[in-house]
């Protein structure tokens, strides 16, 4: 469902975030993106959403190659893959519900499919008593759930998580990490972007290592250290 | 587009507008001020315009031949005048006629002609009309150069006169609505830059989510748009009110003075003000959106 051939980053500046990364994720996999701080994981993610093109190399998601989207398509592109982020990225000033019914509402659903879809959505997530609060009003973790029912509000084929535990103490992080792997259990293929050995000690799952841009180690249900 | 869609993108736009509302009424102040200017010169020239055509038929010139000069062939001289560029008709006034036309005017006292109907003094002339009231000028001074005539006379210098206005007037409103024209964009662009920043978050994540360019330009040209029609809107009801107002007190007091009263075309020019605000304002957030809001 997701391969990468020969995949180079290099940022203005000759900075070399990727070097001929290669793999392939299959439909319904969980996998974990590990490495130190600046080996190109994030970067990796970006590629996969369409935020970067690659200096070298192509990208295929569900056959199709991801490097050749027209502009126009990219939005389509990623309306289904969904998106969950160390800072969480929610809106401000719209509660819970709003937040989650924001990725609908850029799809041009109806309200009534919206209202229906959102709230399925935190009840996943088991945010729906607290629909209708405000982010400041939630704690790290909660935001953090509000933002993955936003992301797979949409029911996305990928979900990218990058650091998704970054911000939250350890047993928020194990109730998050265990949520996406619930979210996996339901079919969507995840791919999670962390340095947090918790939570990959945790789950053993696939684990593919990134050291200075290359893959250094790909292994199933691997551990964070080699 | 679902009607979600379009509440989302004006409840954003009228959400940006009260945020940055001194920006927004900045905007608004001079689009109105360029639209007032812009609405009072069209009407001026309008008025202009409409004077030169109502004269049009009053303006006319006329040649008058040398006296005593029998060997004039008049009617290879009247297809002469024809041939000139600009002229319309031409029409011989033998000098019996010329002084017919005195006496009527004179009517019943006419008797102080009385000696001087045996031997007409009055030149033989030709009156010539032109296709444009612009265009009498330019024949007249073309027509004194004819050694065939004495004199020739045509409005006095009013046509001229109004032209000149008329074209003055286009020079300097062209100049100045120009200028605040430019203003008034910039300003839109300068509101509208504002509010792509005060979004920005919310821009970046909804291109995550797969918001098309359309979603997150919509309420951005929307903003501008309004801030451009409200502006025009206030101007062109400032001008229609006083226009119309300026007509009821003319028509009692000046009841000769000839104003533009067309009501369609009157109807028509404001709605064209309104109009001119609102691509000022699409304009202006359009730009900005170009500048500030890269892909
Ligand atoms: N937009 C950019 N322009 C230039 N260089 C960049 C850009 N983004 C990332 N880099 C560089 O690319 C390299 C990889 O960065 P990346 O963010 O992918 O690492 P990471 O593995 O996500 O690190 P972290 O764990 O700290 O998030 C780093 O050297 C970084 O400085
Ligand atoms: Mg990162």
């Amino acid at each position: 469902m997701l391969q990468l051939f020969n995949v180079t980053k290099i940022y203005p500046g000759s900075i070399k975030a990727l070097s001929d990364v290669s793999f392939k994720v299959n439909k319904g996999e969980f996998v974990f993106l590990v490495g130190n701080s600046g080996a190109g994981k994030s970067t990796l993610l970006k590629l996969i959403t369409r935020e970067e093109l690659p200096t070298h190399g192509q990208i295929l998601v569900n056959g199709k190659n991801i490097v050749r989207l027209r502009g126009r398509e990219i939005p389509l592109y990623r309306r289904r893959i969904g998106m969950v982020f160390q800072d969480f990225r929610l809106l401000p000033n719209k509660t819970a519900f709003e937040n989650v019914a924001f990725a609908l509402e850029i799809c041009g659903l109806s309200g009534k499919q919206i209202k229906e879809r959102s709230l399925y959505a935190l009840e996943r997530v088991g945010m729906a008593k607290k629909a209708d609060r405000f982010p400041a009003e939630l704690s790290g973790g909660e935001a953090q759930r509000v933002a993955i029912a936003r992301a797979i509000v949409n029911n996305p084929i990928l979900l990218l998580a990058d650091e998704p535990t970054g911000n939250l103490d350890p047993e928020n992080s194990l109730a998050i990490i265990n949520l996406l792997k619930e979210i996996n259990y339901s079919g969507t293929t995840v791919i999670v972007a962390t340095h947090d050995a918790l939570i990959v000690d945790a789950l053993r799952q696939r684990v593919i290592a990134l050291k200075d841009g290359k893959i250094v180690r790909d292994e199933e249900s691997g551990a964070y250290a080699g | 587009m679902s009607l979600n869609t379009v509440s989302y993108y004006f409840k954003e736009a009228f959400k940006s507008i009260f945020r940055n509302s001194f920006l927004s009424l900045a905007s608004v102040v001079v689009v109105f001020i360029t639209i007032f200017i812009l609405g009072v010169a069209v009407l001026l020239i309008i008025n202009a315009s409409y004077l030169a055509d109502t004269l049009q038929n009053q303006l006319e010139i006329y040649a008058y031949l040398k006296t005593g000069d029998v060997s004039i062939d008049t009617r290879a001289l009247e297809d002469k005048i024809k041939a000139l560029e600009g002229v319309a008709s031409v029409k011989f006034i033998p000098k019996e006629e010329g002084l017919r036309k005195i006496k009527e005017k004179l009517g019943d006292r006419a008797d102080i002609l009385a000696g001087i109907e045996e031997r007409n003094p009055l030149p033989d002339a030709y009156l010539i009309k032109t296709k444009r009231p612009e265009d009498v000028p330019m024949v007249g001074k073309k027509l004194a150069t004819f050694p065939e005539f004495e004199t020739v006379k045509y409005g006095q210098g009013v046509v001229e006169k109004l032209l000149q206005v008329t074209t003055m007037l286009k020079i300097f409103g062209v100049g100045i609505i120009s200028l605040f024209g430019f203003g008034a964009v910039l300003l839109i662009m300068t509101t509208i830059r504002l509010a792509i920043f005060s979004r920005r978050k919310e821009i970046e994540i909804a291109r995550i989510l797969g918001a098309t360019n359309w979603f997150v330009r919509m309420p951005f040209i929307i903003e501008g748009t309004f801030l451009g029609l409200t502006g025009s809107l206030l101007a062109a009801v400032l001008v229609a009110v006083g226009y119309y107002s300026l007509l009821l007190k003319v028509s009692k007091a000046l009841p000769f003075l000839v104003l533009f009263r067309d009501q369609q075309w009157l109807t028509l020019t404001f709605a064209a003000l309104v109009g001119t605000g609102g691509i000022l304002g699409v304009l202006g957030s359009i730009l900005s959106l170009n500048k500030y809001l890269k892909f």
